[in-house]
């Protein structure tokens, strides 16, 4: 019996490493990526977002502090930041972004809409809460609770706490629900590209949906996240702090840096670096590690947080930054599609 | 019918307009250089049909071509600028591609012979904007241009049994018009004005964002006169692709140009009322548009509708006598979109190769009537046309 077990075993294993070893450098790839970054990345996620609907109900409890709930808002962010750039399967098939964070906010729409809900009469449930603005289900508008003095004056403390409640079991479930999604749909999806495949027809299809990904984010930080609180390419070409991301627990600083490192995260855990290697184009990934490691050195020397940087009007350094994005952009739009031999978004990138 | 002054049309006949190149591009190298089955197919019955798109190859140079709804290729001809829409000439047997803003060309295929006939080339001062239609008699081709210096739209009318002479030009009544189309009165021209200034010297560059005025005009194809005007409701909402239904309604697609966190309806629908009507859905829905619509396309009895957008990655499918969605998929970099008549279905075409046929009634992949060609890139849009 046992012989007879070890021997099936022994064959599954042959099989496995058969199947493993006849698989292409690009299916390896989109497996460590998968592997490596995107479902841990929506599990931590989902698990940060778990304990910061128990956090704020033991807070609303009297059982724990405000500082610990803004901690692990802060954990929760930084979670949700690591999984940016993952802009392809359920998060964007089902606008699940918008659930999480609705930004940039340029009228400032959470404070109003959270006024709205915090000064109405109605119980504050989840239910409620789904009929409610989008603006008001995310991480900014817990954000706007926890850190903006406002909220106090919107309402009492019980008030603040059923929608603090509300908002973040809504946050726990919808990334309960990617996470899910993912390991039960969407990996399939990403994995086995095919002519049968509605989406990834074949392999380098999908690879070029990730680079696109990835070439996105580095846009939004360049396009949005500092460019606009930079004053630039604005009307009044004025610094504008409350132009940034998070800009209420001044962590707009952590959020890039945690941007950045899921940017080296593809090159390392997501394989895309021993990709890249068995192309024979060691050196271009070489350089894209050393342009990120710069960027994140960059992060690093700002010495204030960007909110005071910027209302200080000492952006010299965040400017750098800023500067420092537009070559990892070339790198990404040009050099890495050509290096992979991948096209990027035809009629997305390129449409009339 | 249309354009019978030939005073009015010798007027403002265009002497450049008669700079034809005739079928100058000999193709067959650059054919055998893509590396395609270019060799014309006996179509079986079922395969009567004719799916029509430009397309760019992963070496970054751009066809014009045909498949077989069985998704064999008819032709495939290199052309030297990237084209946009196209058209099927049913008598002679041609299928038209426009070269996108700021192109030039114009691109006539025999489609037996899968042969580059014709180039015909818009005037000194003209460019096309990639789209264009043909008048009832089928003796006029009108195709939006721009009329550079001035900085407005025009219509480029074209005589198609002359060799495509240019007879004559009618204003479009706004800036940038985009694509057009005949209704069945067969003199009324429903004229997408996008209101978005270019100028070829400054390539494809957006130059009046702030001082747009996008508008859905009526046109009439005898006289150029307006019939009527129709605007957004919002400035930024650049109108840039339309179709005709049953009963001449028109619904248009928008492409919103101002603040992308304020969501508008990305599509209007317009027969005999005052205003443009929105075509009305959650705004989760239009979010996954991402404020751009690439094709619109309705079945021939007028009830259904399908929007593409490559910005969203999706394809979405609507009832068009309730004004309700039906579906919304993912169709990554999904732009062409046409109706195949006879096999009663959509068919949808991407960035990443893929014709996709979707069945009614709620729009359901037919995989085994799907294909992909791995080395092309199919541009904006795709028609279907009947051969028979």
């Amino acid at each position: 019996m046992h012989v007879k077990m070890a021997a099936v075993t022994a064959l599954a294993m042959a099989l496995l490493i058969a199947a493993c070893s006849s698989r292409t450098p690009e299916q390896r790839f989109l497996q460590s990526l998968a592997d490596g970054v995107i479902l841990p990345g929506y599990q931590q996620l989902a698990a940060a977002s778990e304990t910061l609907m128990e956090t704020a109900q033991a807070y609303c409890a009297g059982d724990t502090d405000l500082t610990a709930l803004q901690q692990q808002w802060r954990r929760t962010m930084g979670a949700w930041q690591a999984v940016q750039a993952i802009q392809f399967g359920p998060v964007r098939d089902d606008s699940l972004g918008w659930e999480l964070q609705f930004w940039p906010d340029r009228t400032n729409l959470v404070a109003k809409k959270n006024r709205e809900l915090l000064q109405g009469g109605e119980a504050l449930t989840v239910e409620r809460l789904q009929q409610a603005s989008v603006v008001v289900r995310g991480l900014p508008s817990l954000e706007f609770l926890l850190f903006d003095p406002q909220a106090q004056t919107y309402a009492d403390a019980a008030r603040r706490c059923e929608l603090l409640k509300a908002v973040s079991a809504h946050i726990a479930g919808v990334t309960r629900g990617l996470h899910d999604d993912w390991q039960l749909r969407y990996i399939d999806v990403l994995l086995n590209p095919g002519a049968d495949n509605p989406e990834f027809p074949d392999a380098r299809r999908a690879l070029a949906a990730v680079v696109d990904s990835y070439l996105s984010s580095l846009e939004v930080i360049r396009d949005r996240k500092l460019g606009p609180p930079l004053g630039l390419k604005t009307r009044k070409q004025r610094m504008n702090a409350y132009q940034l991301e998070s800009w209420r627990s001044q962590q707009s600083l952590q959020n890039l840096q945690r941007n950045v490192a899921a940017l080296q995260g593809l090159l390392r855990e997501g394989g895309l670096a021993a990709y890249l290697s068995t192309l024979g184009q060691q050196p271009l990934a070489d350089r894209i590690e050393a342009g990120l490691g710069e960027l994140q050195q960059m992060l690093a020397a700002v010495d204030d947080s960007l909110f005071q940087s910027l209302s200080d009007k000492r952006a010299d350094k965040v400017l750098a930054v800023h500067r420092q994005i537009g070559p990892l952009v070339s790198l990404f739009e040009q050099e890495l599609p050509a290096a992979l031999g991948v096209q990027l978004g035809f009629n997305e990138r390129d449409g009339d | 019918m249309a354009i019978e002054s030939t005073g009015l049309k010798r007027r403002k006949l265009l002497a450049a307009g008669t700079q034809l190149l005739k079928g100058t591009l000999l193709l067959s190298g650059g054919l055998a250089a893509a590396g395609l089955p270019l060799l014309l197919h006996d179509h079986s019955r079922e395969n009567h049909g004719l799916l029509l798109s430009a397309y760019t190859d992963i070496n970054g140079r751009h066809h014009v071509s045909a498949i077989d709804p069985g998704g064999r290729s008819v032709f495939s001809v290199a052309v030297p600028w990237r084209a946009h829409d196209s058209l099927l000439l049913p008598a002679s047997q041609q299928a038209l591609f426009f070269s996108r803003r700021p192109g030039n060309r114009l691109y006539v295929i025999d489609v037996n012979s899968g042969e580059l006939q014709l180039t015909v080339r818009s005037p000194a001062g003209r460019h096309f904007y990639g789209h264009g239609c043909v008048s009832r008699d089928g003796r006029h081709l009108f195709a939006t241009e721009n009329h550079i210096d001035a900085g407005r739209g025009c219509i480029g009318i074209y005589a198609i049994d002359n060799g495509f002479r240019r007879v004559g030009e009618w204003q479009s009544f706004g800036v940038g018009p985009h694509q057009l189309a005949l209704l069945s009165d067969g003199h009324t021209l429903a004229v997408a004005n996008g209101g978005i200034l270019t100028r070829p010297d400054s390539a494809r560059q957006k130059l009046n964002l702030d001082s747009m005025q996008p508008s859905l005009a009526y046109v009439d194809a005898r006289d150029g006169q307006l019939l009527g005007q129709y605007f957004p409701p919002h400035p930024q909402q650049s109108i840039r692709h339309l179709a005709v239904g049953a009963g001449d309604r028109v619904v248009v697609g928008i492409q919103f140009e101002g603040d992308p966190q304020h969501q508008l309806p990305l599509a209007y629908v317009h027969s005999g009322e005052a205003q443009l009507l929105p075509l009305q859905a959650d705004k989760v829905v239009w979010r996954r548009h991402r404020q751009y619509i690439a094709s619109v396309c309705i079945d021939p009895a007028g009830n259904r509708l399908a929007l593409t957008s490559p910005r969203g990655g999706v394809v979405s499918g609507w009832d068009l006598s309730s004004g309700e969605l039906l579906v919304l998929q993912t169709q990554r970099d999904g732009a062409g979109v046409a109706f195949n008549a006879l096999a009663n279905e959509f068919v949808v075409s991407n960035g990443q190769g893929q014709v996709t046929s979707l069945a009614p009634p709620d729009f359901t992949r037919q995989a085994q009537r799907s294909h992909f060609f791995s080395r092309r890139s199919w541009d904006n849009h795709l028609n279907f046309f009947s051969r028979s």
